[in-house]
């Protein structure tokens, strides 16, 4: 594999022939496998549609460049989640910055369905309050229904830390949930 | 005050998991969008040699053999730059960097081609230009046992690194620009605790001495560059908010005018049209032609459904008769001048998602977009005329080069830079 992707690399830098078939004995596959749950992890996140497919188009490209990526699904995925987690935030803090602005705020799809959800507002606010690892292994446990077995194997974690990791997660939603609902109704 | 049940908290989150789902249904054409942007020209990655080098000094170990037979086979097969009709860019990059949590930014170059990636200056500092020779920087410093801040020149190798002298109490010099032959600098000064000292100050770039003041204003007086021959200045004058830093730059977005003055302080004269404005946050709204007899900018014409209305302007070397050369458009904040003289770029929103930038001939004929695949913003000319560099402005802020027709879009680093914050000298450091 990292043969295919140093000679893949060398053909694009050099502008010689489409690597494309190469790709296409390992890489396309996982795109094909993982770009559902990819997408939603990157929804979750960023609460749009359209940002969030740019953000799994870049993640899995910047996957595809590192040597090191692995070829393996389950390592791959890890990587790629990374990469997403990394791309989001990194919006995130940008959206902040330019809210006040209006630029770079381009207004939404109106297609787009994401516009059309009745969204728990507060909840979205509140995960996004989580540390990195917790939104991770909160998205993991909810929103891909994943035991905690695999959550450890995911987060690269001991037996027993995942759970204690959505444990602590839950523990501060329901806190700053409270207190939202409390500022809500003074 | 109720806390909230754990169940009800779950069941929050997996009502909200079902319509993350519901959204998040990839289209049949999704993976190929994804494999299409692999194969594009965007996916290839710079160097990152100080988080890469294990792995790549690894790979070669393990690859040796392999490898050699694929460079080989590579080389053959490689029709290269001169092949392409095309040099690699060259010269020498500067640009800004937030690395912090704090929002600092640090200064950084890098060669055009992508190499030789140097940290200058320990410190944060912000606002740089390249002399006209290429081979010094001004930018924004920070006195010792000061809160004020001055400018700082340094050869482009970071070596010689000289801040110019703060001597009147309470007087900042910040960054400004360098005359053209590099003898001089315009600054902006200011006092916070005394504005009738604002305005526009020059001084000899070796030393700081023989200072002139040239305008005075209670608001801010932002130098954008010297005429070509060195007898005009054209600046932004804008309300007087902290303007130095650039993120508070972008955090107080202010619209102001652009005007001209002579070197010796004679009057003023608007070149931004009455009723118009000109936004200084992302860079300089405009400049000068190559042979300095127009000017071009941006500016903003808002209406209540339209804040964002604003086109492109050139006016005659002397700041008079102001005409717009470009439809209107969305929220234009720049319009530079090539340096041969026969386009001008300029940026816009140019679809629903994204903001983009353009070119038109000084006479407004020509008008094109250049096809990106990213949103970008405020393009700075190579040196040469024949390429743009930009920042991302879509997912991750990075510097992306490109040539004129939308071809050999080429990444300059991987990292978040800051978008506003560049310049490119025509010197190879």
């Amino acid at each position: 594999v990292r043969l295919a992707r140093t000679y893949d690399a060398l053909q694009e830098r050099t502008g010689t022939v489409s690597p494309t078939p190469i790709r296409q004995t390992w890489f396309e596959p996982l795109v094909v496998a993982l770009e559902r749950s990819a997408l939603a992890f990157a929804v979750m996140l960023v609460r749009d549609r359209s940002t969030a497919e740019e953000i799994v188009q870049e993640a899995f490209a910047r996957v595809w460049v590192s040597p090191n990526t692995p070829a393996e699904e389950a390592e791959f995925r890890r990587w790629l989640y990374r990469a997403i987690t990394n791309l989001a935030h990194d919006h995130l803090r940008r959206q902040a910055r330019f809210a006040r602005l209006g630029f770079w705020l381009a207004p939404k799809n109106p297609l787009d369905p994401i516009d059309r959800w009745v969204e728990d507002q507060d909840l979205v606010q509140t995960l996004r309050r989580l540390s990195r690892r917790e939104q991770l292994a909160v998205y993991l446990f909810y929103y891909e229904d994943r035991p905690f077995r695999e959550l450890d194997q995911f987060l690269g974690t001991r037996p027993g830390t995942a759970r204690k990791l959505v444990s602590r997660a839950l523990q501060k939603l329901r806190t700053q949930l409270t207190v939202e609902a409390a500022g809500e109704s003074t | 005050m109720m806390m909230h049940s754990q169940t009800d908290v779950e069941a929050r989150l997996r009502r909200d998991a079902d319509s993350v789902r519901r959204a998040a249904q990839p289209g049949p054409t999704f993976h190929h969008h994804i494999m299409a942007r692999l194969a594009g020209p965007a996916p290839v990655a710079p160097p990152r040699w100080g988080s890469r080098l294990p792995a790549q000094v690894l790979l070669a170990v393990a690859l040796v053999v392999a490898a050699v037979g694929v460079y080989v086979v590579a080389r053959q097969l490689a029709p290269g730059p001169a092949r392409h009709g095309l040099a690699p860019p060259r010269g020498t990059i500067v640009f800004g960097r937030i690395n912090n949590v704090n929002g600092d930014e640090y200064i950084y170059t890098i060669r055009a081609d992508g190499t030789g990636e140097k940290a200058l200056v320990a410190t944060p500092s912000c606002c740089m230009r390249w002399s006209h020779k290429g081979d010094r920087l001004l930018l924004a410093a920070s006195p010792s046992q000061s809160t004020l801040i001055s400018t700082a020149t340094m050869r482009a190798d970071g070596s010689d690194y000289r801040v110019l002298p703060l001597d009147s109490p309470g007087l900042n010099l910040g960054p400004g620009i360098w005359s053209p032959d590099d003898s001089r600098i315009a600054f902006e000064g200011w006092d916070d605790s005394n504005p009738s000292r604002n305005g526009i100050y020059t001084a000899d770039s070796a030393d700081g001495g023989n200072r002139h003041r040239i305008t005075t204003t209670s608001q801010h007086d932002i130098p954008i560059s010297y005429s070509p021959d060195g007898s005009k200045i054209l600046f932004w004058r804008g309300p007087a908010n902290n303007l130095v830093a650039n993120q508070q730059m972008a955090d107080n977005l202010q619209a102001g005018q652009l005007f001209l003055v002579g070197v010796d302080g004679s009057p003023l004269t608007q070149v931004s049209p009455p009723g118009m404005t000109s936004w200084m946050s992302f860079g300089d709204p405009g400049g000068w032609s190559p042979d300095g007899a127009q000017i071009s900018f941006a500016a903003f014409s808002p209406t209540p459904s339209d804040p964002g209305r604003s086109a492109v302007f050139v006016a005659a070397g002397d700041g008079t008769n102001p005409r717009q050369i470009s439809d209107w458009g969305t929220y234009t904040t720049s319009a530079r001048w090539s340096p041969t003289g026969d386009w001008i770029v300029f940026d816009r929103i140019v679809s629903p998602f994204a903001h983009g930038f353009l070119l038109v001939h000084p006479d407004g004929s020509g008008a094109r977009a250049i096809p990106l695949l990213r949103a970008a913003c405020c393009a700075v000319w190579s040196p040469d005329g024949n390429r743009l560099l930009f920042g991302a402005s879509d997912i991750s802020d990075d510097l992306w080069t490109v040539q004129l027709d939308g071809s050999h879009l080429t990444p300059l680093i991987g990292t978040p830079a800051h978008m506003a914050d560049l310049g490119w000298s025509g010197a190879t450091r």
